[in-house]
């Protein structure tokens, strides 16, 4: 059963059309991808999740999704730092950084629609002052923003 | 410069760790963090407070 409605999917469809740019490669982690869940590992989310991304995939020719089973693949996991599952990395023309950790529902479905379009964009709507202030910043800055989907 | 969103319910452990009781909750460099939306310049005072090392409590906006 779809997880979108089809109006939600036509809007989101015609939104990607316009406003994206570079492809973007939605890369999902989790300890199996088979579909197989594994109980106790967040198993349930995880396929929930795969199955939103795997919708979203088909709402633009501009975005793949590949998956990634953790235990059989640690390495490609430790290349992007993906340190819990589920996990999924959103990679445009290059590496910005951005990762979620769990399934992007409710209101964070939202969230994920707009990380895909700046994703694709290499832009926001930083302000230049906070650009300029942000480019003096030498250290590694790791921002975590907690969410609940409601 | 890295972003993580974390899904609070899915990540109890992440959570307690950061003292997760409101959402949104943003910690930043395990060291500066506050709850609910932030004005963008707000918002890059506490970039600018973790990147440079300094955890004392930033003053009110």
């Amino acid at each position: 059963m779809p997880f979108l409605q089809e109006k939600d999917a036509a809007y989101i469809r015609t939104r990607f059309e316009r406003e994206m740019q570079h492809d973007v490669s939605l890369e999902f982690f989790a300890p199996t991808t088979s579909g197989l869940a594994l109980p106790d590992v967040g198993g349930e989310y995880a396929e929930y999740t795969q199955k939103i991304l795997a919708e979203v995939a088909t709402l633009s020719p501009k975005i793949n999704l590949t998956l990634h089973s953790t235990l059989s693949e640690p390495e490609a996991a430790k290349a992007r730092g993906i340190a819990h599952t589920p996990a999924t990395a959103v990679i445009g023309a290059q590496d910005y950084g951005v990762r979620f950790y769990g399934m992007p529902a409710g209101y964070e479905f939202a969230t994920l629609i707009e990380v895909i379009i700046a994703v694709s964009r290499g832009s926001t709507t930083v302000t230049e002052q906070t650009r300029a202030a942000l480019s003096q910043v030498s250290r590694d800055v790791h921002v975590q923003v907690f969410v609940t989907p409601t | 410069m890295r972003a993580d969103i974390v899904e609070a319910g899915e990540f109890p452990e992440l959570a307690g760790r950061y003292n997760v009781y409101a959402v949104p909750k943003v910690v930043i460099n395990d060291t500066v963090e506050f709850v609910g939306a932030q004005l963008e310049p707000q918002f890059l005072r506490y970039v600018l407070q973790a990147s440079s090392g300094d955890t004392s409590p930033s003053p009110s906006p």
